[in-house]
């Protein structure tokens, strides 16, 4: 009888841990994971964009008209001041470069695409008139998504913000269009991954070892046929192949587990890899930042 | 007597399958067939725009029902070059006619997309001997129509 009651509870804790957790248990739904979209301003060399939106509130009107679009639409962006003064409190920025800082908050507010905004205000004797420049590219591949340009038109008016409003909300549309058009793409054919493989310093293996594995072929053929049965619809480019490092600079994966239903992401494709390479007897460090994965064979 | 017979039977399997297909292409909504004679015009306030559609029909009140589905297939499945809407609502019209059937005959067949337009004023008007052509000035409701469409899964959310 004691027996019977042990074997009992045994298996009810087995199945209680594998079971979902009651508060977050959605029945099985899942919602697809949606990209994060970061509207930022266009910097040149010489401007400091720690202080080009505090002081210019043109830029600040067209950014916010870029983002009203997407929240017309029912998409949430992540909001480019509130992440630069959440930079700025936490002190992450430590160099002067221009190009830098706007990486670094790319980076850190893990922004899966940005949209860049350049702000143009022309006058003349027949009126004053804002040019605009939208460029959306996704912050890990570099990918172009969506390009516009836009006008205001000549108004006799200084007020460069509402010429600003204008020049948006003639081509914010449009541009969420192609933007969708691209996402339609993405969800059809798998989103991008950068793979970066190397070698650690003074390891024994480089890409034309033969004696890895059991098939006899270089290393780096073995990866290349390992991403070709495994990039989503075989759909994967090689940046180049030398010695000592292997770079694929766009891998597919599809945006939702083929077999599961549930969301995937760059993790679960890079485990697999460490998985592949774990296979080959090669001892491997991976790394993930957004959508790059690094590998380093030891 | 056997031979005549089978020429008999053979007459009316053809015709029986002659009939159905008429009735097929009989049955076929309307709003598959479409021209593409929908010219932007206007933006005039955010979340509308304006466009002239040109119907056919036998009488005036059919000429008026195809410009205004044509109108709205054009707007759905080809896009207006010069409007914000140049790229179709929906990504592909043959996958998405035939995975939504039910939603487009009712859509085109039935009134809904009447709801999405704002105004409506005669453009032209032709009439030859056997149809009648008439233009209409039409004002649609862009971001209410993108919503129902999102609604009835026929397009996606902006995202994934």
């Amino acid at each position: 009888m004691r027996k019977m009651f042990f074997i009992g509870l045994l298996l009810s804790t087995s199945i209680c841990s594998k079971a979902q957790n009651a508060a977050t248990n959605s029945g099985g739904q899942v919602q697809t994971v949606q990209p994060k979209i970061m509207v930022i301003p266009y910097t040149k060399k010489d401007e400091d964009i720690r202080t080009i939106l505090e002081k210019d509130v043109n830029k600040r009107i067209a950014i916010t008209k870029i983002k009203e679009a997407f929240d017309s639409r029912g998409f949430t962006t992540v909001d480019f001041v509130s992440k630069l003064k959440a930079a700025l409190d936490n002190n992450v920025f430590h160099s002067d470069n221009q190009t830098d800082i706007k990486s670094q908050i790319v980076q850190m507010s893990g922004a899966d695409i940005f949209v860049q905004a350049e702000v143009i205000f022309k006058q003349s004797t027949s009126g004053n008139s804002v040019d605009i420049i939208l460029t959306g590219n996704e912050a890990s591949t570099g990918n172009s998504l969506a390009n516009k340009y836009g006008l205001s038109g000549l108004f006799y008016t200084d007020d460069i913000g509402k010429l600003a409003s204008k020049a948006v909300e003639n081509i914010a549309t449009d541009f969420l269009n192609v933007l969708q058009t691209k996402f339609t793409d993405i969800v059809n054919n798998g989103k991008s991954v950068i793979i970066d493989i190397r070698f650690a310093q003074g390891s024994k293996y480089n890409m034309s070892s033969d004696k890895v594995g059991t098939s006899g072929l270089p290393l780096s053929d073995q990866i290349e046929e390992w991403m070709g049965k495994n990039a989503f619809k075989n759909n994967y480019h090689i940046q180049g192949t030398t010695d000592l490092n292997m770079i694929f600079d766009d891998v597919k994966i599809p945006l939702r587990d083929q077999s599961t239903g549930t969301n995937y992401n760059p993790n679960k494709f890079a485990l697999e890899l460490f998985k592949f390479f774990r296979s080959l007897n090669l001892e491997v460090k991976k790394d993930i930042k957004g959508n790059t994965i690094y590998f380093t064979i030891k | 007597m056997k031979s005549i017979e089978l020429i008999f039977i053979s007459i009316l399997v053809i015709l029986i399958i002659g009939c159905n297909s008429n009735k097929h292409l009989g049955s076929s909504p309307k709003y598959n067939f479409y021209t593409a004679e929908v010219n932007f015009i206007a933006k005039e306030s955010e979340g509308t725009i304006t466009v002239n559609s040109i119907g056919y029909g036998k009488n005036k009140k059919s000429a008026i029902i195809n410009a205004k589905q044509n109108c709205f297939s054009i707007l759905l499945f080809k896009g207006i070059p010069g409007s914000e809407i140049n790229i179709p609502l929906v990504d592909n019209e043959y996958k998405s006619k035939t995975a939504n059937s039910n939603f487009y005959n009712s859509f085109f067949n039935g009134t809904a997309y009447e709801t999405f337009i704002m105004r409506i004023t005669e453009s032209s008007y032709q009439k030859n001997k056997r149809v009648i052509k008439t233009g209409l000035e039409l004002q649609i409701n862009i971001n209410s129509l993108r919503k129902y469409l999102e609604q009835n899964n026929i397009i996606r959310k902006l995202g994934y």
